[in-house]
Formats: C-alpha cells, sequence, structure tokens
C-alpha cells in the first residue's frame, strides 16, 4: 500500500529508516486480486438486494460484508489516510515520546488491534441488529455495512488519530480545546447523560434476558464468585498470571453454565433462581453500586479478562459456524412493517429509527470515548491508526452483521413472539399466538407447540416476549452453534452460554460506566466544592456513587416496571444517545480538520456529521412531537393524561389506575430526555460549525496538537508487512539488542 | 518479548506465538514491557516486583476509569 505522506526518512545516522516510503504501485496480480473481490462483493449484494429468492444463503451476508469492508479499507480509508489524516512515520506517537512503561506503551499493532477491538465491541453491536430485523434483513444489513464504511469507522479513526496527536487526550478534553466553553460544557453533559441513559438500558437488556430463568440466573449469578476468586489468585497467589488465571476462569464458567442447567431442573433451584424482573433489577443495582465503589482489582479487571476471552472466542465460533452451516435465510429483505411506523418490536419509521436502533455495529459514538482512552497511548506508529482505527470498527461492524444474520435465521413466527411485548402477548403462549398469526405476516404460520418445544429446547419455562435482543440472538446462536457442534443435546448449553457471553459484558459496562460518570460528577461537582476533587475521599466517593446508581437504576426499574414493555419505548433513547454522541465527536474531528485548513476533504467527517445530525434531530423531534402515541412521548403522555382525567381505569396495555400513572410519568421522563438530548445535540454542531467558519475566513487558531518529535523505531502500518517493510524490517531485527526498540508486547 | 525466533521447529514457533499473543492481549507482558522501560530508561533504579507492578496498575485504574463499551 502506498503512502506519500512521508518519504523514507532517517532521524538518526545509525538507524535504519524509520518509515517505509510509496509502494510499488499497482501490478497486474493487485489489479486482478481488487477486480475478483470487487466481483464477489458485487455478486453477493445482487443475491441480497436484487434476486431475493423464497430464501437467500447466509454466505452471502459475510461475502457482502467482507467485500466492501475489504474495498473500502483499501481505498476509502486509504483517501482519508493520504488526505485528511497525512500520518507522519517519522514523527514519534506519544507511545514512544512519552514511554513510561505503564500506560505509555508502544505496543505491537496486532496485539492492540485485538486490546481496541476488545474494548470497542460489548453487547450493542449484538443487540441492535436484532431489533432492527422487524424491518426485514436488508435495512439493516446495508446500514451496518455502508454506515461502518463510510461512518463509523471514519470517526473511530479520526477520533483515534487525532486524540494520538494530542498525547492521548480524551474526547472531553478535545471537545473544550476545540469547541469552547460552551461546546466543551455541552460535550460533558451529554457524555454524563449518555453514560446513564446507556447503563441503565444495558442492564435492563440483562433483566430481561434473566427474569424467571433460574438458569441464566445461577450461572450469571457464579460470574461474581469467579472473578472474585480470579481477583484472589491475581493479587496473592499468582501475581500478573493474566493467561493462566483467564482460562481457569473460562473452565469455570462453563462449569457455572452446566451446572446451572443442573440446578434449575431440581426443584429447590428452581424456587431460589426462579425471580421475577423486579428483583433481578435491584439485584442489578445493588452489584452496580458495590461493584463500582470496590478497587477494580476485586470484581472489574478480572471480569474484563473473561470478557476479553469470551468476546474472542465466541466471535471466532461464530464466523466459523455460520460459514460451515451457510444457514438458509426466509425473513424477507423488505418485512411488512419496514414502511409503516407500528411495527411490534419497535414503534417508528425505517426512518429515522432503523438508524438509532443500529447504533454499535454502523456508526457508535461511545468508541469515540475509547479511541480517546488507552488506545492512543499504545499505537507504535503514526500509519497504525487506519488498521487499528479504521480496521478495528469494521471488525466491530462483521459481529453486527454475524448477529443480524443468527437473528433471522430463526423461525420468524417466533422471533416475534420472543420481542413482542408482554402488553401485545399477555405474556402466554395462546396469547403470542394469537397476537404473532393476527399481525397477517405471509408465510408466517405459529403454532403453540413450536413455542413450547424451543422453550424446551432452550431449558427455558417460556420464550415468550422476552425482549431486549439477547433472547432472541442467544436463541439465534444456539441454532447455528449446535448444527455446527454438539447437535440438538447441546442448544440449551448454547443458549445459556449466549446469554452468559452477553450478560457478562453487560455487568462490566455497567461497573465501568458508573464509575467513569462518578468520576465526571465528582469533577463537576469540584467546581462547586473542592474537596469533590479528591476522588480518593471516600464519602465523596460514595456519595456520588449512589447518585449516578440511583440516576441509572430509576431508568432501569421506570424500563422494567413499565406496562408498555420498557424497552420497545427506552430502546430509540439509547440509539439516540450514542448517536448524539457520536455527533459531537465528528463535530471535534470536522473543527480539527477544518483548522487542519483541509477544506477539499471537509465532507469526509461532514457526511457522517450531516447523516448522524439528521438522524438525531430527526429521531429527537419525532419522539418529540409525534401525534402518533407509539411514537411520540408527548403524545402518549397526554393520551394517558386525557384518560385518566376522563376517568377511564384502562387503556392500552395498562390494565389499572395506577399503571397508567406509571405510564404518563415514565413518558414525562422520556419526553424531556429527548428535548435534552437534541438541545445538546444543537449546541455542539452549531459550535462546531462556528469553528469552521472561522477556519474558512482564515482565522488563526490554535494548533492543539502536541511538539513533533522525532522517531526512533519502525513498525508496519498494516496487518500484512508490505515488501518494503519488511526490508526495513531485516534491517531494525538486525542492530544489535540494545540498540532494539522497546516493543512492550 | 518473546516474539517467535527463526531457526526453531514448526511447532513451537506456533507455541510460542500464540503464548505471545495471548500474553499480549490479556495484559500480562505489560510487566515485562516495563521492566524493559525501566531497565532502558532508569537502569540506576531498582524496578517494582511483579506483584507491586500490578498493585500500581489497579490502583492507576481505580483513579482513572474507563468506560467498556456498549
Amino acid at each position: 500500500m502506498s503512502n506519500d505522506a512521508a518519504p523514507a526518512a532517517t532521524t538518526e545516522r545509525e538507524l535504519p529508516p524509520v518509515a517505509a516510503g510509496p509502494g510499488r504501485g499497482w501490478t497486474p496480480q493487485k489489479i486482478a486480486l481488487w477486480a475478483a473481490i470487487a466481483l464477489l462483493g458485487g455478486v453477493a449484494w445482487t443475491m441480497l438486494a436484487i434476486v431475493r429468492g423464497e430464501t437467500v444463503n447466509a454466505i452471502w451476508f459475510v461475502f457482502a460484508a467482507a467485500c466492501t469492508y475489504l474495498i473500502g479499507y483499501r481505498f476509502y480509508a486509504q483517501v482519508i489516510e493520504r488526505y485528511v489524516v497525512r500520518p507522519d512515520d517519522t514523527r514519534a506517537t506519544p507511545a514512544e515520546h512519552l514511554a513510561n512503561g505503564k500506560d505509555y506503551v508502544a505496543t505491537d499493532r496486532r496485539v492492540l488491534f485485538g486490546h481496541h477491538f476488545a474494548a470497542i465491541a460489548g453487547a450493542g453491536p449484538l443487540v441492535g441488529p436484532v431489533l432492527a430485523a422487524q424491518m426485514g434483513y436488508l435495512p439493516g444489513t446495508l446500514w451496518i455495512i455502508v454506515g461502518v464504511v463510510l461512518a463509523g469507522a471514519v470517526q473511530d479513526y479520526l477520533v483515534l488519530f487525532f486524540s494520538m496527536r494530542r498525547g492521548g487526550r480524551s474526547l472531553g478534553q478535545m471537545a473544550r480545546e476545540e469547541l469552547g466553553r460552551i461546546g466543551g460544557a455541552a460535550a460533558i453533559v451529554a457524555t454524563l447523560l449518555i453514560m446513564v441513559i446507556i447503563t441503565a438500558i444495558l442492564a435492563l437488556v440483562v433483566v430481561n434476558a434473566l427474569g424467571e430463568s433460574p438458569w441464566g440466573v445461577f450461572s450469571v449469578a457464579m460470574t461474581v464468585p469467579i472473578a472474585l476468586f480470579m481477583g484472589a489468585y491475581l493479587r496473592w497467589l499468582r501475581p500478573g498470571r493474566i493467561t493462566e488465571v483467564s482460562l481457569i476462569g473460562f473452565v469455570l464458567l462453563m462449569a457455572a453454565i452446566i451446572g446451572g442447567g443442573v440446578i434449575a431442573d431440581t426443584a429447590w433451584g428452581a424456587e431460589l433462581f426462579t425471580l421475577d424482573r423486579t428483583t433481578i433489577a435491584w439485584g442489578i443495582i445493588i452489584y452496580g453500586f458495590v461493584a463500582a465503589v470496590l478497587p477494580v482489582w476485586v470484581l472489574l479487571a478480572p471480569r474484563d479478562y473473561l470478557s476479553t476471552f469470551m468476546k474472542i472466542g465466541v466471535i471466532l465460533a461464530l464466523a466459523l459456524a455460520i460459514v460451515v452451516v451457510r444457514p438458509e435465510i426466509s425473513v424477507p429483505a423488505f418485512s411488512e412493517f419496514a414502511s409503516g411506523e407500528t411495527g411490534p418490536v419497535w414503534p417508528g419509521a425505517l426512518f429515522p429509527f432503523l438508524f438509532v436502533t443500529i447504533a454499535c455495529g454502523a456508526l457508535s459514538g461511545f468508541h469515540a470515548l475509547i479511541s480517546s482512552g488507552t488506545t492512543p497511548k499504545m499505537l507504535e506508529k503514526e500509519r497504525q491508526t487506519r488498521f487499528i482505527g479504521y480496521g478495528g470498527m469494521l471488525m466491530e461492524s462483521f459481529v453486527a452483521i454475524m448477529a443480524l444474520v443468527a437473528a433471522i435465521s430463526i423461525d420468524r413466527g417466533i422471533y416475534f413472539a420472543m420481542n413482542a411485548s408482554a402488553g401485545a402477548t399477555g405474556g402466554t403462549v395462546e396469547g403470542a399466538v394469537a397476537f404473532v398469526n393476527g399481525l397477517g405476516l405471509t408465510g408466517v404460520n405459529l403454532t403453540p407447540e413450536m413455542l413450547t418445544s424451543t422453550a424446551e429446547a432452550v431449558g427455558e419455562e417460556s420464550i415468550v416476549s422476552r425482549t431486549g435482543g439477547a433472547p432472541t440472538l442467544a436463541l439465534g446462536l444456539a441454532q447455528v452453534m449446535q448444527s455446527f457442534i454438539g447437535g440438538p443435546a447441546l442448544m440449551s448449553f448454547w443458549y445459556h452460554f449466549a446469554i452468559m457471553f452477553e450478560a457478562l459484558f453487560i455487568l462490566t459496562a455497567v461497573d465501568a460506566g458508573t464509575r467513569v460518570a462518578r468520576f465526571m460528577l465528582q469533577d463537576t461537582l469540584g467546581n462547586l466544592a473542592p474537596r469533590f476533587r479528591d476522588t480518593s475521599w471516600l464519602p465523596g466517593a460514595w456519595l456520588c456513587t449512589a447518585i449516578m446508581v440511583a440516576a441509572w437504576g430509576a431508568v432501569l426499574l421506570m424500563g422494567v416496571t413499565d406496562p408498555l414493555g420498557g424497552i420497545n419505548t427506552l430502546f430509540p433513547l439509547f440509539g439516540i444517545a450514542n448517536q448524539l454522541l457520536a455527533a459531537i465527536a465528528l463535530a471535534v474531528v470536522l473543527a480539527i480538520v477544518a483548522q487542519r485548513r483541509t477544506f477539499r476533504w471537509l465532507w469526509i467527517p461532514a457526511l457522517p456529521l450531516a447523516f448522524v445530525a439528521v438522524v438525531t434531530i430527526t429521531a429527537s423531534f419525532q419522539k418529540i412531537f409525534s401525534p402518533v402515541p407509539a411514537v411520540g412521548y408527548w403524545a402518549q403522555h397526554a393520551s394517558y393524561r386525557d384518560a385518566l382525567a376522563a376517568g377511564q381505569t384502562s387503556l392500552g396495555s395498562a390494565d389499572t389506575v395506577e399503571e397508567m400513572q406509571a405510564v404518563v410519568r415514565n413518558t414525562a421522563i422520556q419526553g424531556t430526555l429527548s428535548i435534552v438530548f437534541v438541545v445538546l445535540a444543537i449546541v455542539v454542531i452549531i459550535a462546531a460549525l462556528v469553528v469552521v467558519a472561522r477556519a474558512l475566513r482564515g482565522a488563526q487558531l490554535t494548533d492543539h496538537e502536541d511538539a513533533r518529535v522525532p522517531s526512533r523505531r519502525f513498525a508496519p502500518a498494516g496487518l500484512v508487512p508490505t515488501r518494503e517493510e519488511r526490508e526495513l524490517q531485516r534491517q531494525w531485527d538486525a542492530l544489535p539488542a540494545d540498540q532494539q526498540p522497546s516493543r512492550g508486547h | 518479548m518473546a516474539r517467535p525466533g527463526v531457526d526453531v521447529p514448526v511447532a513451537r514457533r506456533v507455541w510460542r506465538g500464540l503464548r505471545w499473543y495471548l500474553h499480549g492481549l490479556t495484559g500480562e507482558s505489560r510487566y515485562e514491557a516495563y521492566l524493559d522501560h525501566e531497565r532502558r530508561a532508569h537502569p540506576d533504579r531498582t524496578p517494582l516486583s511483579r506483584a507491586e507492578f500490578w498493585r500500581g496498575v489497579h490502583a492507576d485504574q481505580d483513579r482513572n476509569p474507563q468506560g467498556r463499551c456498549c
């Protein structure tokens, strides 16, 4: 791959060059290879989007995604590298010039890719695509694949690079520097609110997956003692031996899943571990508080090690299983709900709500926090940002595609029975069958036996109205995996394996999100009472943790007890919050690109920013102003308030006056949050546009980049070194050991 | 810095490569990286022991929490 940014250069006479020059350009073999990739991708897209037979094979999703990613990485990311990013490998990265052996450590690019991927990929790309499947497979597939190439990966790449040029500064700090005080403050408030919403809704996904499921409750609860054991092992028995303790933890996790099946079959086990959703929600709230005030080595760090292992292992296994099993998909490209706004899984029209339902996997603002966190402090060379930032996000997108494939490989009737709210199905098999068959979907004929036999196969009491996406994904994953390994006998194992896997990430995210939010709150309160700035001051830490837990706990309980179904009404807020953070990140990036005076290429960050701004603002406006009660929070609020005023005692799925009052209260909170989000988004975008306009008028702007320090080390930029990079590597390898650069991992 | 060598049998190289990658991915090799850094940058002072180093890492994480993605 060529690079015109830096000619071969030497900083010290005795060292070989630290940067590779431009590559050898196009050879006939390369042209043939890329033509073949383009052709295969074209055929795959034709099969998905145009041919659309009775069924479509899942392998076409894999090809369409992989070929588009390769082309996006090879061509579009190269344009971004050459004209927007303009990396300079003769310049030392923070990991080199600030090296301290602790957080600033130059790390091998392949290891860092794994780290970064494990940090960005969580439950989000697994849940959103599942819910989006209500519209059919094509809208979600198109948005995930096209969105990542033009928006999500661009955001991650640019944020990572600019943060690296600023010594690994965080998104909040960059927003304050680049957008000024108002834009910066709005960005920080938005981040804090988003943390609360995201934590609450992720917790709601876990609650919904574990409600009335003794097997799930037991195996997920066992992760706590397993993590405690791992923490103690690393603290006292064998400090720092993370790989071995991760393997031990993994074996214990498998035992917990198998043990859960045995215990759920016993009378006492079923009685002890069958918990209703409100109890589980309280359990997670208490867990969240305790976990967030304990030192990280007790629970958080060991849980992280476990989830890194599980994440990479499961994703590789699922990819392999999909390629080997190649399930036939009978879901239509566009479903009956694609053109309306009354789908049973989530309300709202395809535009804009598909684009907020699928956030992670296509464009996730949260990644901007990770890309401006630890990763930029570990980069070995500037040009590796493309592989880590852009490439890492492509991998996450691939995870989202696999989640989508897993979700659409299950029967559509079962899909809707699992994802329609309990208000619609009544929570019973008969109610679900009547509701789903009443939807009038072509080719769907749900029978009670299908629901009971599926529930039995996965070892659950019932699968009706198991909303939130996680159970649906678990069922899809179990179906694919059992035809790959183990057969029907292992179906229930794989189902609970998937539930455990998602709960593991989410509980880590809950714990870590509470900590981050607590620090942000302490920092803000520190402006009023300086004592709060001291994060080791226990009363302050406990108080702020309690406030943050109360905030997300209240939203969680609201979702759990919501008569309208909870996840259906709250999930759009999650997506809007995440995309709002993306808008903030892209606004910061746009301001930086404008200040670097690369005006001709300003459209590269402007395009995703414009799109995400239109999506979040339209979605928020519809949530605020839509007269359709299912879509508009305030319309719903008014209809319930009026019904109460008129003396009615039930409306829709609310059967009592208390439930109706709950709807009035919940919709007011959700509606208010929508207003706050949209106002913050508009403030930040205007702040960015002001900076861009000033740059366009030629105003002299402050450069916040660190000073240039010459690099004294070399490493290839991409996964596979080019011929010239291999040659340079040989020269570096030939140096005596004491002249070799220190490479951490 | 256990990078796969050249004049070693294939099975051994694969095993070493796998170990190297897993240690990197889990962060286990952060201690070796630290030792390497100390040896080069501060040869005059005694580096922390493995247990002390990890206590420090966790204390740092307590002070600077990082979000996990959704």
